[in-house]
């Protein structure tokens, strides 16, 4: 008679689980994973499978040393490892994503107090540490048709003041400019963004605020067909959609949220224009605006608001 | 009449779960020979009773009392003893034995009269005791009330397993017009509306094909989205005129929300002079792979024992969680010798095939219970802050505004437990004093 269970309201809870959102993510991205191989080879997936399979086994050895035994696999941790994986270019030494994603799991993420806490975007915290350590290595640019290595590289050109009047975007946009592995497939990236954004699993404005900023300041300061051509070939596409957008270091208010893009935005063109190296500068700002958004994190700015109480 | 639709943008939509109905006529159960009559019916103190072993007690006469809080037997009979039993609010409270001696001797309430002024129609509903769908007494109300505008019948069905709006649509509309009308005249309201979900509108209208035509002239029909938790008073307050309340109630404003069955127990006693004897209840059979769902009468006082033994074959054989109301509030039972009260809407019975709570894992931040909590705290902050035990802080971030909706651990991925925690925190802070 008294053996009925007793749990607390609500009786009904959804299906979803956090390892199935992150596996949407890695849906969104495969597009993209595929075309960088099949344009880059053998190697790159080479690459690929040294950054996931590192990040996983960190995660793994944490998790032990933390709880003394495996709950269930962190699928999040394969999505960052292949997102690392993404942003390195096809030729480098395999020491690089071996150090990105030791980085990115033990120092950013464990260290920070697991999942959810992360204080700054651990891929790009990787991304620019490997570039610095790697030099000269690491900007080896290789057209994506032809598959040889050329020195003319022409986003710098293009950051340096050249024009690019002969240059036809939607070429650029369906063959991609040299870059990262993952970098250059500019309509698969967008593919997979917006499938993501009508799953309704991240917001639509951080990457379009991005975007529109981006575009817009680049025009009045470059011209059009420059900035597609800068857009596309130092990785912002990739930073917009699936960098941005991680859950634990990118607002949820509105107004908060449109703050963050714009001042990710601005600050991507600025250093297009003034700073050294436009390959990096997503990245860079991507870690600027998170580490901003994490120190002002507890302050309320809007102290009046009307707060429902009983 | 006239038709409106209108929006509701925050909320969730809750999965519909399709039932068999084991019969189309809603049937009354047979009188039970011994009834229980629990002392907590109605938000509030809890009474205290005033008969004892051996009183004679006919329909309508006092059993406990305590300030205007007040039980009535709804049989005649005499009272065998008074025992402690638990209730259908997952607590143990007095309740009163009375052996049924089938008679049905009444003592009514008021004088049946045909039209009521403001103060008698008070004075009615206020003696009668008659609760909202919320537990809240109807009277406190209509308490130092100035002026009233509109009139909203609250007839909304939001929730999957669903609640009985749809049996008193059918069946007796006209009462439920009937009283609006008595109670618009008593406080000289202009404008009577009833609100409907989108899905339900075709059934109200096929029942407006009993009521005359000339009662249908004023009343304005309002359709809202089937959006959870839009059945609540301040939640329909806001998608009928896109207005927030804080801190006040809709009848502060001017519009009286009431339940449907609410006005069908105001016709009951402004016509026969008594009034929640019986309780329309449905209970729902989810043990199974095809879910059923019947609807009865059963005599207030009727243990849940006996009104699932009525229902259904098995008894209670194969039935792993009892649960009394809705599947997002509603509380889960140890045992079935609860009695039924005058407010129970529904009970559901799950089976070997319901799923063990979810183990919590880390908040991994995506900010989805803030995206739908109606109250518009932010589950995800005040999570972090009720471990911590810090209770000061999460009282100035607004903890007191929950209500308990379940909205935020129906949608967390990580299956945290926020509604448990919020209101532990409430409880917490009414206990210390903070």
């Amino acid at each position: 008679m008294n053996n009925n269970w007793l749990s607390y309201s609500p009786h009904i809870r959804t299906n979803s689980s956090v390892n199935k959102i992150y596996l949407l993510f890695i849906i969104a991205i495969i597009p993209a994973l595929l075309n960088g191989i099949i344009n880059y080879g053998w190697r790159s997936l080479l690459v690929v499978i040294v950054a996931t399979g590192v990040a996983l086994a960190c995660e793994i050895v944490v998790t032990l040393i933390k709880n003394k035994k495996l709950i269930l696999i962190d699928v999040s941790s394969v999505y960052v490892g292949l997102v690392i994986g993404l942003t390195m270019p096809p030729n480098i030494s395999l020491f690089a994503p071996l150090v990105a994603s030791l980085v990115a799991t033990i120092i950013v993420k464990a260290l920070s107090g697991g999942i959810g806490q992360n204080y700054v975007s651990e891929v790009s915290v990787a991304k620019v540490l490997t570039a610095i350590m790697f030099g000269a290595s690491y900007f080896k640019f290789i057209n994506p048709q032809t598959g040889v290595e050329t020195t003319n590289n022409i986003v710098s050109s293009i950051a340096g003041g050249a024009s690019a009047k002969h240059i036809d975007v939607l070429e650029v946009l369906f063959n991609g400019i040299s870059g990262g592995i993952g970098e250059t497939a500019i309509i698969w990236l967008i593919v997979g963004g917006v499938f993501l954004c009508a799953a309704k699993v991240i917001d639509y404005k951080i990457p379009l605020v991005y975007l529109i900023t981006t575009l817009g300041l680049g025009y009045l300061l470059f011209g059009f067909n420059e900035t597609v051509v800068l857009l596309a070939g130092s990785g912002a596409i990739l930073v917009a959609f699936f960098v941005l957008t991680d859950f634990a270091s990118s607002p949820k208010g509105i107004v908060s949220a449109i703050m963050f893009g714009l001042g990710a935005g601005i600050i991507t063109v600025l250093i297009w224009k003034w700073g050294n190296n436009p390959h990096l500068a997503p990245y860079y700002a991507s870690l600027f605006v998170t580490i901003i958004y994490s120190a002002i994190k507890g302050i309320e700015i809007n102290k009046n608001k009307e707060r429902r109480s009983a | 009449m006239k038709i409106k639709a209108f929006s509701y943008i925050k909320g969730i939509k809750l999965p519909k779960i399709k039932s068999l109905k084991t019969s189309e006529e809603v049937k009354s159960l047979e009188e039970p020979s011994v009834v229980y009559v629990s002392v907590k019916q109605i938000k509030g103190l809890i009474p205290k009773p005033v008969v004892v072993k051996g009183d004679k007690v006919k329909v309508g006469t006092t059993l406990a009392c305590v300030g205007d809080n007040y039980i009535y037997s709804p049989v005649s009979g005499t009272v065998m003893e008074v025992k402690k039993l638990p209730s259908v609010y997952g607590s143990i409270t007095d309740a009163i034995v009375i052996e049924n001696d089938k008679k049905g001797t009444v003592l009514p309430f008021i004088e049946v009269q045909d039209a009521y002024s403001k103060e008698e129609l008070f004075t009615a509903i206020k003696k009668a005791c008659i609760v909202d769908y919320d537990g809240v007494a109807v009277f406190k109300k209509l308490e130092n009330v100035k002026t009233i505008n509109t009139l909203v019948i609250n007839a909304v069905t939001d929730e999957p397993y669903e609640t009985n709006n749809i049996e008193i649509i059918k069946n007796n509309l006209k009462d439920v017009l009937y009283s609006a009308k008595l109670m618009a005249t008593a406080y000289n309201i202009k404008k009577i509306s009833i609100a409907l979900t989108k899905d339900y509108y075709l059934e109200f209208k096929k029942a407006t094909q009993l009521v005359p035509a000339e009662e249908l002239e004023q009343l304005e029909v309002c359709l809202v989205p089937n959006f959870y938790p839009v059945g609540d008073e301040s939640e329909l307050y806001y998608a009928l005129t896109k207005t927030r309340l804080v801190g006040n109630k809709p009848i502060d404003k001017g519009t009286l929300i009431l339940d449907i069955y609410t006005l069908n127990t105001i016709f009951n006693l402004l016509t026969t002079g008594m009034c929640d004897i019986n309780r329309l209840i449905t209970i729902h059979d989810a043990t199974k792979k095809q879910i059923t769902e019947t609807t009865v009468w059963a005599k207030v006082g009727t243990s849940i024992e006996e009104v699932v033994k009525a229902v259904r074959e098995e008894g209670f054989v194969g039935v792993k969680k009892l649960v009394a109301g809705g599947p997002m509030r509603g509380t889960a039972l140890g045992s079935e010798s609860a009695p039924i009260t005058k407010g129970l809407k529904s009970i559901i019975l799950f089976g070997q095939n319901v799923k063990d709570v979810p183990e919590e894992v880390p908040c991994i931040n995506c900010g989805l219970c803030d995206k739908v909590c109606p109250a518009k705290i932010s589950p995800m902050s005040l999570d972090k802050v009720i471990i911590n035990t810090d209770m000061v802080k999460a009282k100035e971030m607004g903890v007191q505004a929950c209500t308990r909706c379940g909205c935020c651990s129906f949608i967390c991925p990580a299956k945290r437990h926020l509604t448990q925690r919020m209101q532990y925190a409430k409880e917490f802070i009414k206990d210390k004093g903070i």
